[in-house]
């Protein structure tokens, strides 16, 4: 296209264009200072002190070091990062596959796709009545069918069992969060250029290859930012496992949020809770910046 | 009483809101009160632009708020003041309530709570005295520090377990005749004959320290100030190790009770895949009677199980009712109101929302005519009967103290489900019963630093 | 466009490749249905009969062999539903209106202008994502306190859209990305304004992506638990969320009283999914204007 336009243009109107700007980015900075910049601020603040809420007295980092150093840290990590990695894995891969399988335009894919919606629209609390229920090892039906079918002898309590609580909770939240991977993909196949597809097939490439070559690149970017954005939001998932376990049995689901919740209301020791919730938030800042670095996932493939 | 109040409450209205709050330190006479100075800066802000003072109250009572909100708006009416509810749910959304309100500094005047709770806030200078409310008016004062009470009880819920009547043929009452007719049941039955809750819930922690209080168990000593860890001294370690190992092998006829609150066990019972079950109060009949009708006629009401030849001496009753924070706007109005409350003619009422599970704080209030004329409690005589045969029994975990004294290391302890994560270690993490007794005891230890 | 090297190589004809696809297909769209329906299909059964039907005999009975409307009578009688359901739906619109269009805007503004600092202002957007929320309930309250917002549709409104602004942005921000600019280039030529040309020809466009924003917004607003515990402390405010989960943990309230507020909280869900199911089938087509 002719620079010549967009130069004049972009100078004819200067002003309106500014005008944009400001209407599209200053609510917005507004907002974010509010609910984000500075409560995050004041919460790493009160990290600083011993009984914030009190007797508030100056501690320095003592309660990070108090943190870091209990003898279960290393146990509440792993149990997030495996429950973050493998929710969101699965989330991903149930969403892409789905996503894939609607838009080939099967028969009932139209209802299939309002399906998947659903459980994604429907909140965690009624999510986990759902599913309490369908676990519960005495009102459950998957046991009840279980036990009909002769599967296993006694019910299990898939909540309740060291072997099984974490799966049965990272079930539930690939149930409720596979779908969100899902409508994003979706929406960004149907943007892909069909004819892209059947040029391949003229030039006989296998489907393989075509998705290789023409669909995974475009949904690159998706990928990468569902990854991301969902790996943020299940590390720092509360409610799904505190409703459905309570962090038990054992610690056996205990997460660094679920800890960040019992040393806030069970031990009321808000000085350690904003610690750890400061130390979860450099992790994953550390982590988000070398992947930012590595991926650059707001870049689009060009072609 | 009402009227004498409103009397006193013109003169207070006239004085200002800002007043009556400092009138409030002066009739309450109390040293504790000037620990909250600094929050009662914030009260006369607050209230001084008002003019009528406004009583926060906080309660995780939904179950009563028609009979709630009516009592408030006579109490309205009759004086100065409005009350307005926040209702949490039950369990910790009320601290979590609590620490926000009191970070913004905008606390509650009212709490409803337990007494174990009302004095876990009086040790942190959070509680008003309300002596008036208590002191002389036949409630019990479990809350009492150098005289002055800080907590009015409004009902008591005991524990209390249920058993089927069709397959256990009497109750096995001892430890030794449960365990074998519990064996006898699941072997012969298609259900398990008994249920050992475990985990960080308020069902595992009060059974197992009521399995602990059984044999005998002196889990703590020495006076409030003072309170001793006593689980693993020579005397207790034995009988201590001895409940753990009757738990475990209770376990072995029972479903994997691990992270069950009160609901599961009742659904377990219900579902039929448990014999029985501990619990408070009759909270099972009133559940299982909506979802299987059928049931509730093999159901019978007993007292915990106890190793032979001892008695029930000691047996667990959750007291919960009203503390006054001395940081609100309205401290004075709040101790209005929580004796208003206390003396209405709908406190029966309040009690009865959950018949058969919540009971009246007074022995004269169990055998009041309210009472006895409530339905759901006429269907259920052999309950008021345990109720009534073991009043003088009923104690709160807080009274763990020398002579029934207030114990803070148990309240703490019972605020995180000590012993209910000890159940846990013993019947999940395979420790040992001995070993057990010294995690527990460590983990009590640590509650005292 | 790295394609035409493997045309040759493919071994497995393309017919039999195409059977093995579909019947991939049609295995995975029926395994994923299970596992959707399954679920929601308990609740309905749940839902829709009195308990002493589901649980008789000590089994849970899921075919509906009798329908009673008993559940959703303890729920309006007994409880605050209604009111708090409303309430839900009041601050769900509006907070997936506003956030849905501060999203088109700011994506809108991140493709078609170039200003420093872009890229890390909408980096450091993200990280506001990474502290646990759970902490931040007593800053917030005490900023709703001291601002005086507490209890009022207007702040919960402004807290949701915080919440999903962030995603929802970037995600026009990718989504603009795809739309080539020579549309609206060629719309300028014409002489239309920008603001014009963003109405008339850029928003047609982008709708899968905003549509998948709204879809966004409306999920956190609809899920959200924290923030309105936090603004709302009055019983006539709480939103359905809130509500549910204070009556549910009475005596009086049980299993089937609980999948029948479920279901309710479901039906708007579900409305959005079917009605949406027109956009999202119109798909996007960018094929023919290259």
């Amino acid at each position: 296209m002719s620079t010549v336009t967009s130069v004049r243009s972009s100078l004819a109107e200067f002003d309106e264009r500014r005008l944009l700007l400001l209407a599209t980015f200053l609510p917005l900075a507004a907002f974010f200072t509010l609910v984000w910049a500075i409560p995050i601020a004041y919460a790493l603040g009160m990290s600083l002190f011993e009984n914030p809420t009190r007797a508030a007295s100056f501690a320095g980092l003592s309660n990070y070091v108090e943190i870091l150093t209990a003898e279960q840290f290393p146990l509440f990590l792993w149990n997030s990062v495996l429950y973050a990695v493998s929710t969101t894995v699965f989330s991903l891969l149930l969403g892409l596959g789905l996503a894939l399988v609607v838009n080939q335009q099967i028969r009932g894919g139209s209802v299939l796709r309002t399906m998947m919606i659903f459980p994604y629209l429907l909140p965690t609390l009624v999510v986990i009545f759902i599913w309490q229920f369908l676990f519960d090892p005495n009102i459950g039906v998957v046991n009840q069918w279980l036990v009909d079918f002769g599967v296993v002898a006694d019910p299990i309590a898939f909540f309740s069992t060291i072997e099984w609580a974490m799966a049965a909770v990272a079930v539930t939240s690939v149930w409720k969060f596979g779908s969100f991977a899902f409508f994003i993909l979706l929406a960004r196949l149907q943007a892909i250029d069909p004819n892209l597809y059947e040029r391949a097939r003229v030039e006989g490439a296998s489907t393989w290859q075509a998705f290789r070559d023409i669909t995974v690149p475009h949904l690159r970017g998706a990928i990468l930012i569902i990854l991301l954005v969902r790996g943020i939001w299940m590390f720092n998932k509360f409610d799904i496992i505190y409703l459905s376990t309570r962090g038990g049995p054992l610690n056996a689901t205990t997460t660094l949020p679920i800890r960040v919740y019992e040393l806030a209301f069970n031990e009321v020791n808000f000085g350690a809770a904003t610690a750890l919730a400061g130390i979860m938030f450099f992790l994953l800042a550390g982590v988000a910046v070398v992947y930012f670095r590595v991926f650059e996932p707001e870049k689009e493939v060009t072609h | 009483m009402a009227r004498q109040h409103s009397t006193r409450r013109k003169f207070l209205t006239a004085a200002g809101g800002a007043t009556a709050v400092a009138v409030a330190g002066c009739t309450g006479g109390s040293e504790s009160d000037s620990e909250g100075d600094s929050a009662t800066t914030v009260g006369e802000v607050e209230s001084g632009d008002a003019t009528q003072t406004t009583i926060k109250y906080l309660s995780d009572r939904g179950d009563s708020k028609q009979v709630i909100d009516q009592i408030i708006s006579e109490f309205e009416s009759e004086h100065d003041y409005t009350v307005d509810v926040t209702y949490t749910s039950k369990g910790t959304s009320t601290d979590e309530q609590l620490q926000k309100m009191r970070a913004a500094g905008n606390p509650p005047d009212v709490v409803f709570d337990t007494s174990a709770d009302a004095y876990r806030y009086q040790r942190d200078g959070d509680a008003a005295p309300v002596s008036e409310a208590v002191q002389g008016t036949g409630l019990p004062d479990p809350v009492n520090v150098d005289g002055e009470s800080y907590f009015v009880a409004t009902m008591v819920e005991p524990l209390m377990g249920w058993y089927r009547n069709d397959i256990y043929e009497e109750n096995p009452t001892t430890w030794e005749t449960w365990q074998s007719e519990a064996q006898r049941v699941s072997e012969e039955e298609d259900i398990n004959g008994y249920v050992v809750q475990s985990g960080q819930t308020n069902n595992a922690d009060t059974s197992i320290t009521q399995y602990h209080w059984q044999n005998d168990v002196d889990i703590y000593s020495g006076p409030s100030d003072d309170i001793q860890v006593t689980i693993d001294d020579e005397d207790n370690r034995q009988a201590a190790i001895e409940t753990y190992e009757w738990v475990q092998q209770m376990a072995e006829y029972a479903p994997n009770g691990s992270g069950w609150e009160w609901g599961d066990a009742i659904a377990a019972l219900q579902q039929e895949n448990a014999a029985a079950a501990m619990s408070v109060g009759g909270l099972p009949i009133l559940t299982i009677s909506a979802n299987r009708p059928d049931l509730v006629e093999k159901l019978s009401p007993t007292a915990f199980p106890v190793p032979d030849g001892n008695g029930q001496d000691k047996w667990w009753a959750y007291m919960e009712g009203h503390v006054v924070w001395n940081s609100g706007g309205a401290t004075e109005g709040a101790r209005q109101f929580v004796d208003f409350f206390s003396k209405s003619e709908r406190f029966m009422d309040f009690v009865l929302s959950a018949p058969l599970f919540q009971f009246p704080p007074t022995r004269e209030g169990l055998d009041s005519e309210a009472v006895r004329n409530n339905e759901t409690i006429q269907n259920h005589p052999d309950v008021m009967e345990l109720v009534r045969d073991n009043w003088d029994a009923f104690t709160s975990v807080l009274a763990t103290g020398d002579d029934g004294a207030p114990n803070i290391v148990a309240a703490d302890a019972y605020g995180q489900q000590v012993f209910g994560q000890s159940a846990e270690q013993l019947l999940v993490g395979g420790r040992s019963p001995e070993e057990t007794v010294d995690w527990v005891a460590e983990e009590l230890r640590g509650l005292q630093d | 466009m790295a394609l035409g090297e493997g045309a040759a190589g493919s071994v497995v004809p393309q017919r039999l490749q195409t059977r093995i696809k579909r019947i991939a297909l049609v295995l995975v769209a029926a395994l994923v249905a299970v596992f959707v329906t399954v679920p929601v299909y308990v609740m309905v059964a749940v839902a829709v009969q009195s308990p002493a039907a589901v649980f008789r005999g000590g089994d849970v009975n899921l075919l509906i062999d009798s329908l009673t409307l008993r559940n959703f009578r303890v729920l309006i009688e007994d409880t605050n539903t209604i009111q708090y359901f409303a309430n839900s739906l009041i601050v769900t619109a509006s907070s997936t209106v506003l956030s849905t269009a501060l999203a088109v805007a700011a994506g809108y503004g991140l493709t078609r202008f170039e200003f420093t600092g872009k890229t890390v202002a909408a980096r450091a957007v993200l990280f506001a994502y990474m502290f646990s929320p759970i902490v931040l309930a007593i800053p917030l309250y005490v900023i709703f306190f001291s601002l005086g917002l507490l209890n009022s549709y207007f702040a919960l409104t402004m807290a949701l859209t915080a919440i999903s602004a962030p995603f929802t942005i970037w995600l026009m921000w990718q989504y603009f990305q795809t739309v080539p600019i020579s549309l609206e280039e060629s719309a300028w030529v014409r002489g239309a304004s920008r603001t014009r040309t963003l109405w008339d020809v850029v928003l047609p466009v982008a709708r899968p992506g905003y549509i998948s924003a709204a879809i966004f917004s409306f999920a956190v607003a609809w899920n959200d638990f924290t923030m309105s515990r936090v603004v709302m402390s009055n019983d006539e405010m709480y939103t359905i969320t809130v509500g549910a989960s204070l009556f549910l943990d009475r005596v009086t309230i049980g299993w089937g009283e609980t999948m029948a507020v479920s279901l309710l909280i479901c039906i708007p869900p579900f409305l959005i999914a079917v009605f949406l199911q027109n956009y999202l089938l119109q798909g996007f087509n960018v094929g023919g204007l290259e």
